[in-house]
Parts: structure tokens; sequence; C-alpha cells
């Protein structure tokens, strides 16, 4: 009797012991990544990085930089480059993507010319595909890029590249492959506020540069962009090519008054007669710019209608000739935004 | 005292411990070059294959160092090899000197085994930079100054409790430890109570600090390190195992074996 009773016992222990793990299992098993990849906290990691890696603070970086290139692997982001009909690479998606385990994509067709774009195998060999599949892959990485947070934590992420660079500040490399997958805006934010944790643990140019660059082209918040850039600019070693997009910021949010300024103040504090040149040509290209669009604004007014074209403006006596753009490839009149824009330049921003 | 070494030496060499390390370097010589290809980014690879490389290297030596020669002196002494080698009048404080310089010796052949597999793979197969193998040297020198270290707390704990294991656990506590020891001196400053200040300072000053020997910095972005630094790195670590040895040799000639 008592051998049945434990029997019982034994079957009502099993049971139970089944139905919770069922239960509490099937719950973990569903949020294990929430749970496991809600955040690192970054002071603690440090500390425990000092005895995980006895002390060799690189490895550690190196360690969770590694961490941060497998987790990408898993957005299996579409790698490809794109073939002109001359056969030549004519475009290859920005992402790259360091691991070999891309969207590799089969063609089966037999004619060449078939083949559109082509992407590499693991062994580095090229595996051409055509038309349809393309279509697929771009399908894919918009999707990807739209709905990142449906294939990885970003913030996890995010919070691998402060970490790896906390730990090694002169790892520049990291912050350059975590600015390299800012796939939109939401990445873009945590990006920045990345590269600004990067600034405050150790000043440089670099990192404010590539801070303003995001707010600059992808957040479009140029008020921000121009206070990244400034803090780059106080540093010495800043190249020019830092104040050149900081006075280019001006003209993304039409404040052509303010390059002009800014420039004029340039040319005052330029020695270098080959600086002095190209500031007057960049010069004269805003006041050009300026005068075009306060000169549609003023057609408008007078005339209850926008310009159909530049030559409006001629017409109506506002200027004796369009013009001659000096930077882009000439200006024209953007019907869709009610401005005047430098062609070439316009194309290159919104690229 | 010379022919001790030799065949220590000899013996260790042919020890399945001592192949085991050298299988286990190159095997993490190999897993460094392959984890680097997968986290390669932007030319990074040198950095990378570096700083993993010096890492697992350094793990494998840190348990060689701590594994190896308690192992080897409790079963000397299990063995009853140690009474003949003391019968023949070898004094026990020069026992103890030969199975340190012994030990040193294997260390060092180890330690340029790795570093020289990690240049060979580093610099001649993929970057190409000879004039950086140099700095490798810096890591050489350190992991020399840091195991010597290393070995004395090994020979100091053993000496004293005489237990295997609980030695080898102990001296990669000493270790762990010396590594937050920045973090006694910051509770040090911050302390309202003076005992507790003096506790953690006297913490922080008696205990071994093994940061000192960290050069990886310098290493991997090739930056020299101040002669003067050398200096005192050296004489740090040599105070230090000499103090350390000298108590061990006490204990090791007042107890029983």
């Amino acid at each position: 009797m008592h051998s049945f009773k434990a029997f019982i016992l034994f079957i009502f222990l099993v049971v139970v012991l089944f139905g919770a793990s069922f239960v509490t299992k099937s719950y973990l098993s569903a949020n294990e990544k929430s749970i496991v990849k809600e955040f690192i906290s970054i002071p603690f990691s440090m500390q425990m990085s000092k005895l995980f890696f006895m002390n060799q603070h690189i490895a550690a970086s190196q360690y969770y930089q590694f961490l941060a290139v497998v987790y990408c692997t898993t957005l299996n982001y579409p790698h490809y480059h794109l073939i002109s009909k001359e056969g030549k690479e004519e475009h290859h998606n920005e992402q790259k993507c360091d691991c070999n385990d891309h969207d590799h994509h089969h063609s089966e067709g037999s004619a060449e010319n078939k083949y559109v774009a082509y992407t590499h195998g693991s062994n580095n060999e090229d595996i051409y595909f055509t038309q349809e599949k393309l279509d697929e892959m771009l399908a894919r990485e918009e999707n990807i890029k739209q709905y990142t947070s449906n294939y990885i934590d970003t913030k996890y992420f995010y919070d691998l590249i402060d970490l790896s660079n906390a730990l090694d500040p002169d790892n520049d490399y990291v912050l350059f492959f975590g600015r390299g997958w800012v796939l939109n805006v939401n990445m873009a934010r945590q990006m920045v506020g990345v590269l600004e944790h990067s600034y405050e643990r150790t000043p440089k140019w670099r990192t404010m540069f590539d801070a303003g660059w995001i707010a600059l082209y992808a957040l479009r918040d140029y008020e921000r962009a121009r206070k990244y850039f400034e803090k780059a600019m106080k540093h010495e070693d800043v190249p020019s090519f830092v104040v050149g997009i900081y006075t280019h910021s001006f003209s993304m949010d039409k404040k052509y008054e303010s390059a002009i300024k800014h420039i004029a103040y340039q040319m005052l504090n330029t020695k270098d007669h080959g600086l002095r040149t190209r500031l007057e040509k960049k010069l004269k290209w805003y006041q050009d710019l300026f005068l075009l669009n306060r000169g549609a604004i003023e057609f408008e007014k007078r005339y209850k209608r926008p310009i159909q074209s530049l030559k409006d403006l001629v017409n109506a006596g506002f200027f004796k000739v369009v013009p001659e753009d000096c930077v882009g490839k000439g200006f024209v009149w953007d019907s869709k935004n009610s401005e005047v824009i430098s062609k070439n330049i316009y194309d290159l921003v919104n690229k | 005292m010379y022919s001790v070494i030799k065949y220590s030496i000899i013996e260790n060499l042919r020890s399945k411990f001592y192949l085991a390390s050298i299988g286990m370097i190159l095997f993490i010589i190999w897993l460094s070059h392959y984890s680097s290809q997968i986290n390669y980014n932007y030319g990074n690879y040198t950095l990378s294959i570096l700083t993993l490389g010096m890492y697992f290297t350094k793990l494998i030596l840190f348990a060689f160092i701590i594994f190896l020669p308690v192992s080897n002196l409790s079963q000397e002494i299990e063995t009853g090899t140690i009474y003949f080698l003391l019968s023949k009048k070898l004094k026990r404080y020069k026992y103890l000197a030969a199975k340190y310089i012994t030990y040193m010796i294997l260390y060092a052949a180890l330690l340029f085994f790795a570093v020289f597999s990690l240049w060979l793979l580093t610099y001649v197969f993929v970057s190409k930079r000879p004039e950086m193998s140099l700095k490798l040297l810096y890591f050489m020198y350190s992991e020399f100054l840091s195991g010597m270290m290393i070995l004395s707390i090994v020979f100091f704990i053993y000496t004293a409790i005489k237990a295997q294991v609980v030695t080898s656990i102990l001296t990669a506590i000493t270790y762990f430890i010396s590594i937050m020891l920045n973090s006694a001196k910051e509770i040090a400053e911050k302390a309202q109570d003076a005992s507790v200040r003096c506790f953690y300072l006297f913490l922080y000053y008696i205990f071994p600090n093994f940061s000192y020997f960290n050069l990886e910095k310098n290493i991997v972005y090739g930056r020299a390190v101040d002669i003067k630094y050398f200096f005192m790195m050296f004489c740090y670590a040599a105070i230090f195992s000499l103090i350390l040895f000298i108590i061990s040799a006490v204990f090791f000639n007042s107890r029983e074996l």
C-alpha cells in the first residue's frame, strides 16, 4: 500500500514538474531575448571585464566588438553589387557585413545578360543573380531598414558598441562599425548617443564630426549637427573639410545668410591663398543662391504666383542673366519644394 | 643545484602538462586568428589578432604557472624524490631556488614560443610590418616579470599551507584581487573611518599589483614605453619576488615534508 502511495506521489510530482516546467519554459523561451538583451550595465561590465579579461581592456573591447559584429549577422543583411550593362560594377550596397552569412542568391538562368547583380560566396567567389532575385533582396533590405527592431535589439547593439569603445577609447574602429550600421532614424539617434558618450570620455574631433554628420544627413537636425561640428572645430587637428561641411549645413536648412557670414569670417582668418580662392568661389555660390531664392520670393509676392523657371526672374527684371553655378551643375527652380537649388549639390545631398 | 635544474627541465619538458600547454598555445593562436577574421573591420586585423592572441596567451601562461609548480612539488614529495635529493647535502633553500629557476626557464620558453607564434602569424603572414614586432618584446618582458611574481606567490602559499589545489586557487584569487587594487585605493580615499582607510591603504600597498605589467595598449597601438618604466617594473618584480622567496625558503626550511 505504501509503495502504491509513493508511486502515486511520484507520478503527481512528475506531472506537477512537467506542468510547471511547460508553463514557465514557454514564457521564458518566448521572452528570453528581451530578458537577456534588455540592456548592458556599462559601468558594471567595465568592472567585470577587468576580472574576466585579466585587466586586458583592449581584449575586452575587442570581445564586445566581436559580439556586436556577430550580433549584426542575425540581420542577414543583403550584400550585393549591381552590374551595369557594360558588365562593370555600378553600385555596391552601403552596408558592409563582415560575415560569410549573406543572402546568397544563386541564379539558375543561363544567359549572362540576365544577371543584374552579384554577391560573394563563402570562398569569396562571385555568385550572379537575376532581376527577380535582386527585387527580393531589395525588398528584404527595405524591410530590415524599416523594421530593424523586429530583427535585432538595436539598444543592445549600440550598448555593445558603447561598451567596446569605453573599454578602449582608442578603438575608433568600433565607432566606424556602429556608424556603418545606421539604417534608420532610431538607430541614428542611438549612434549619436554613443558618439556623445565617447566624446565625453575622450574628446576627439572625429567623434563630434561623425555625430554631426549623422545628425545632418540621417536625422536632418541641422541645429544639432552644427553644435557637433562646432565642437569638432574647436580641436586643433580638425581637417578643413569639417569647416566646409559646417558651412554647407546652413544651405541645407536654407540659412544662406549665415553661410555667407561664416565664409566671410573664414576668409578674414586665412592667409592661405589656395583656401582663400576656394572660399571666394563658395561665397559667390552662396550669394547667388541666396539672391535667387530671395528673388523667387519677391516674384511670388509681386505676381501672386511662383516662378516657373529662373528665366521668369530675368524677364521680370530681377536679374540681367541667371548667374553661373560655380559649384554645382547649374541653378534650377525646384517647383516641388518651391526653392532655387544647385542641381548637382541637391542630388548629392538627397542621396 | 645545477643538476636539479637540468633534470627538472628535462623531466618537465616531457610532461603531459607542458606539451598540452604548447598545444593549447598553438590552438589559441589559431583561435585568435579565426576570431579576428570575424571581428575584422576597416583594416583592423592586426589590432584584433594581437589583443585576442595576447589575452589567450596570458590565460594559458597563468594556468601553467599556477598549476605545474605546485603539482610537481607535491608529486616529488609524494614519490619521495625530494628526500633523495635533499639527502645529497643539497640545502632546502637551494632546492627551492633550483625549482624556482626551473619553472621560470620553462615559463620563459613557453612565453617565447607563444610570442614567436603570434609574431609569425601577425607580422609575417598578415600585417607585414616587422618593425612593429619589436613591440611584442614588451609583452614578453612584462609577462616574464609578472610570471616571476606569480611563481613567488605560488611558492609562498604552497610552503605555508602545503595544500596543492588550495595553493592554485589562492594564487588565482590573489591575482584577481590585485587587478581590483585601484578600487581599494578609491575606497581608502573616500572612507570616513580611519581604521577602514588604514586597512584599504595597507591592502593597496602590500598586495602585488599586476596592472603595472599591462602594456597591451602600447603594444597594439605601437606606442613606445619609457625605459625608466621598464626599469621600475623590473625593480618592483625583483624586490617583491625576492622577499616572498626568502619567506618561502624560511617556511620550507622549517616545515615537515
